[in-house]
């Protein structure tokens, strides 16, 4: 009886030995990104190099951090791949506890124009990573834009170009415009008003809405075209904001006059311009 | 299997001249001396039971000469269970039964390895029978378990789960199912364990070493499932259960047809299952920075359906017995849309359905074909487990999502097929009523295969022989030694496979061939003074071969999250377990605690690496995260169960159970990943019985599970906030007709629809919670139609 006694104390008091070991400081906290350049939405040309501007920190040592560029051209409902699309997905050796770092990425010269996601990651020297979880990984998106892909001009009445629209609460919205392509076919346009995330604030990209069914969105099958107007397109829609649209929208974002066209090899180009009410 | 019964024939004409004897007796009331009709009396190695007449008496004829395990049991009195060497003029019986009010105590432990009574094993041991089943059936087998101290069970949404105990699970826990070692693809956190939740009729739960007598893998602790018994009585029997769960609208039958005709047994059973999208109590989430949403609160996708089937036939002589059962399970479970990747808005759309089962999603076929023999030869018993089984799991996903184009696989990225023959004997020397010897052999050879556009396995071959000889000794009416040696010996064969193009040449693993020998022991008292106290103490070495996966894995697991990457260098992993068994037995209360520690010498886990997939694996879709290779390091386990039961009144019943696991790192000087967190569970139920014309009995209960704040994790592993959950249950029995009294039972679920987090779940990763308010309806009715 008396081993059995020495041998149950041995066991509750093992764990209670170890447990101290724990407060030993192990570094389990991941590194942290704050990516400066390329910014949400920002446009790419193909066949150029894009600057990465990012700081790194880590309370011990930085590790590793990687690049990847993919497409998110399934984003945009139509998932139809014509082309091999340009993805781009590279790690590089990093030390210190904080590091400015520049990287220079190659944008293939073939790239299909679109919108991609751009996305940083970091691990540090003991294995502790950036998450998608908690939001430390960053993930932004940027547009690829090319030579061979269709031209979106949006105009007003006076076929001037305009980099702002405006409305009237109650009118239907005047849109002019022309979607062109100069060296092949346009394929389809879609043409949607509606909010659009916009670019990272001082805080990351930490906008965390949804980007919630549009006021407005169809789609235009104008395959074989060279060339159409956006009048003609919408010729028979009256696109109408009222002010309980308007009361939908939280601070900070604005409503939006998004075109999309897409060509005949799959390139994607998107203008899109403010909404503004009197 | 033919020239196998041709044997045993053969067997039984080499015997036939031995002298058939008698076995005889009567069971009384110990308090009151009144025989006892309506008792069960079973002989263990013949499997065969009988019920007292009218006068308490209970008679076996035919018997041979030999040393047999009586179990005796009777609702409201203690379960008996006796040695008995009949010899001679054969055997009369006067049995005396005490009352007890503990539910526990009125179930039969008839394990096939510890024949003995729970106070002799010097393990602690769980038994479960198919009424506790049925009461806590939940979402599948495993979750049925959960409540129980010491289990736990990692799960992927409602259909999908694996057990754990002691905070051990994947390939540290077996699960035997008829004798036969089950060998799913156990390693993955996805995998759930491939069992009809209908099917088991009793449940045996070793939560400590099982290495010993049950082979490599045994660390944790060893699920033993038996079939429910045949009746004895009835040529063709059966019943039909019903379920119905309102969270994912899960209509689940089961159908059973079996019987006896002289000396033959058989069994057929058909099992469906079909639920929806499972509903959670939040109509969004947060992942990647972005407000996901959750349409009308139903986690897309979610949906599966499951086909079961089991046949069983066989003799039963006086002999022994030997049975053949061919069982199919067949599960299509779909998984949440953004569980395979980054989960994107666009992706979270309505699918205009809750019940389809779209990409991606995982369909598993398990067919096993087990044969389960107990003969009699010179005068001892020779078991004999003998299993084939093939597991065929597929996962399927979009290929472009992961940059590559669909090609002849189509969806399926991973095909993993894994064929097993498994052979388990045992020769149960008794050559005393107090001493017991098993000598056992057990072997296994396993060929695996794959298929699918995206590598993760490579094909292998392994085999294991493990030679073990046991032995059990009890002494003055209070103490049990048992001790045991064991032998191993085991081989991995691994085959290289590399993938290259114009480009671009990757070699994902070499041929492989590696072998392991081990010897391991365990030592085990058990000391029980009188009918109250028992102590038990264990001690012991066991060990883990690395499996296939941890040797050779290469490739993006979606179970994980993570680029996983085996090591073929690991070695064995083993251990030094220490277990006690501290329980203390009034007539109408019980607790028992045991408490566990133990060490193991290069532990082999998935550790965080510094390096990611992209740029590792060329072929490999861009966005695949960071590397996670096995690795074994030191660690150390230790924690406690306490269980009470207690009856203020007969029939007021209160149970409380408490769990805990430690483990530690000693390398890492962190936890290690997948730790359940510590839990208390409380029930509390009020059944009567009513002998009403129709109503039967009918009992009403309420429970609930504190689950405390896991804040020990492993390095990239996030913590979990505790909560706690209420449930109901009610039930009651409905006389159909003279001797058939049908079951309904109601039950609620997270009734106060909680919004939580389980720390194992894998959904957990993706920031998502669990299952809602769920009311489960179910129902059996049996028949006898001869």
């Amino acid at each position: 009886m008396k081993k059995t006694k020495n041998w149950l104390l041995a066991i509750l008091i093992l764990p209670a030995f170890y447990s101290c070991d724990d407060d030993d400081t192990v570094d389990t906290s991941a590194p942290q990104i704050t990516l400066e350049d390329p910014v949400n939405g920002e446009a790419v040309a193909a066949g150029t190099a894009m600057d990465v501007h990012a700081d790194l920190e880590d309370d011990v040592n930085l590790a590793t951090y990687s690049i990847t560029i993919h497409d998110n051209f399934d984003g945009h409902a139509h998932g139809r791949l014509l082309v091999e699309n340009f993805s781009f997905s590279e790690s590089y050796e990093v030390e210190g506890t904080d590091t400015h770092v520049i990287q220079e990425v190659n944008i293939d010269a073939e790239a299909t124009a679109g919108p991609y996601h751009f996305i940083m990651e970091a691990i540090d020297a003991a294995g502790n990573a950036t998450s998608f979880q908690d939001d430390s990984s960053i993930e932004i998106e940027i547009w690829i834009t090319n030579e061979t892909m269709a031209h979106i001009h949006l105009m007003d009445a006076n076929d001037a170009e305009i980099d702002e629209l405006e409305g009237t609460l109650g009118e239907a919205l005047a849109i002019y415009g022309e979607v062109e392509d100069e060296s092949g076919t346009l394929d389809h346009v879609l043409i949607s008003v509606g909010h659009l995330e916009e670019e990272a604030g001082a805080d990351g990209h930490d906008h965390g809405r949804i980007l919630e069914d549009n006021i407005f969105e169809e789609e235009y099958e104008v395959e074989g075209e060279t060339s159409v107007l956006l009048q003609d397109l919408l010729a028979n829609e009256s696109i109408i904001i009222t002010q309980a649209d308007l009361d939908e929208l939280e601070e900070e974002e604005h409503l939006y006059l998004i075109v999309q066209a897409t060509d005949g090899e799959g390139n994607i180009s998107r203008n899109a311009i403010e909404i503004h009410f009197d | 299997m033919k020239c196998f019964f041709w044997l045993i024939i053969g067997l039984l004409a080499s015997t036939s001249g031995l002298a058939q004897l008698q076995l005889s007796g009567v069971i009384y009331d110990a308090e009151s001396k009144e025989p006892l009709p309506g008792a069960i009396v079973s002989i263990h190695e013949l499997d065969v039971s009988i019920v007292t007449d009218i006068e308490g008496k209970f008679l076996f004829e035919n018997i041979r000469p030999a040393t047999y395990h009586l179990h005796i049991s009777y609702m409201g009195f203690k379960a008996q269970t006796m040695v008995k060497s009949i010899r001679g003029q054969g055997e009369y019986l006067r049995v005396y039964l005490e009352s007890t009010a503990l539910e526990l105590n009125e179930i039969i432990v008839e394990s096939n390895h510890y024949k003995t009574g729970p106070k002799e094993q010097t393990l602690s041991m769980e038994i479960l029978d198919a009424e506790f089943l049925a009461k806590n059936r939940k979402g599948t087998f495993v979750n049925s378990l959960e409540d129980i101290p010491g289990i736990s069970a990692i799960n992927t949404g409602v259909g999908i789960s694996k057990p754990v105990i002691r905070g051990m699970s994947f390939n540290r826990v077996i699960v035997n199912d008829k004798g036969v070692k089950q060998e799913g693809q156990q390693w993955g956190t996805d995998h759930g364990l491939e069992i009809d939740m209908f099917e088991p009729g009793r449940v045996e739960v070793i939560k400590g070493p099982g290495s010993l007598m049950y082979g490599s893998d045994g660390l944790g602790g060893v699920i033993n499932i038996f079939p429910p018994a045949i009746p004895q009585d009835k040529e063709i029997e059966g019943s039909i259960q019903g379920i119905y769960k309102s969270n994912n609208h899960l209509v689940g039958s089961s159908t059973v047809v079996q019987g006896k005709k002289n000396d033959w047994v058989y069994r057929g059973r058909f099992s469906t299952q079909d639920f929806g999208d499972y509903r959670v109590p939040a109509d969004q989430f947060t992942y990647n920075g972005y407000i996901l949403p959750i349409y009308n609160e139903r986690l897309k996708n979610t949906a599966g359906q499951e086909r079961n089937f089991t046949l069983m036939s066989g003799i039963k002589k006086s002999w022994g017995y030997s049975t053949l059962t061919l069982s199919n399970f067949h599960q299509k479970a779909g998984l949440f849309v953004g569980a395979v990747g980054i989960p994107r808005s666009y992706q979270l759309d309505h699918d205009g359905s809750y019940r389809n089962v779209d990409i991606p999603r995982q369909e598993t076929k398990h067919l096993k074909v087990a044969s389960n023999s107990n003969i009699l030869i010179g005068g001892h018993w020779l078991e004999m487990d003998w299993g084939y089984q093939r597991n065929q799991r597929e996962e399927h996903s979009d290929p472009t999502a992961h940059g590559q184009q669909e090609g002849p696989d189509g969806t399926k990225e991973h095909g993993l097929d894994l064929q097993t023959l498994s052979v388990n004997t045992r020769y149960f020397w008794q050559s005393s009523e107090s001493r017991t010897r098993i000598i056992g052999i057990q072997g296994q050879y396993q060929w695996h295969d794959w298929g699918g556009f995206a590598f993760l396995l490579p094909k292998f071959r392994t085999s294991n022989i493990g030679l073990f000889l046991y032995e059990e000794y009890s002494w003055a009416n209070r103490f049990t030694v048992t001790g045991g040696l064991r032998v191993d010996y085991a081989i991995r064969d691994i085959t290289g496979y590399s993938e290259s193009d114009d480009s671009d040449f990757f070699q994902y693993n070499e041929d492989i061939y590696r072998t392991y020998f081990n010897v391991s022991g365990a030592l085990g008292m058990s000391f029980y003074p009188n009918e109250r106290i028992n102590l038990k103490l264990n001690l012991g070495t066991s060990y883990r071969v690395p499996s296939p996966n941890e040797l050779s894995i290469n490739g993006l697991h979606h179970g994980t999250f993570r680029y996983e990457l085996g090591d073929s260098s690991l070695g064995t992993e083993r251990g030094v377990q220490m277990d006690f068994g501290l329980s203390y037995q009034e007539k109408d209360f019980s607790l028992v605690v045991t408490p566990f520690t133990s060490y193991f010498d290069g532990f082999i886990y998935l550790a965080a690496t510094t390096q990611f997939s992209s740029d590792f694996n060329p072929f490999l879709p861009a966005e695949s995260g960071q590397i996670y290779q096995y690795r074994q390091n030191d660690a150390l386990f230790a924690g406690a169960e306490i269980a009470m039961e207690f009856h203020p009144l007969k029939a007021l019943h209160w149970r409380a159970a408490y769990e805990y696991v430690y483990n530690y790192n000693l390398d890492t000087k962190l936890p290690l990943p997948f730790t359940p967190p510590g839990s208390l569970y409380t029930e509390l139920e009020y059944g009567f019985e009513l002998n009403h014309d129709w109503l039967e009995d009918i009992h009403l209960g309420t429970h609930a599970k504190w689950v405390f704040d896991q804040n020990r994790v492993d390095r990239n592993e996030n913590t979990t906030s505790g909560y706690w959950l209420l449930g109901l249950n009610a039930g009651m029995g409905i006389r159909l007709g003279e001797n058939t009294v049908s079951q309904l039972s109601f039950s609620a679920q997270n009734l106060l629809n909680k919004e939580y987090y389980n720390h194992l779940s894998r959904y957990r990763l993706l920031n998502l919670p669990e299952q809602g308010r769920n009311f489960v309806i179910s129902f059996q009715i049996p028949f006898a139609i001869k």
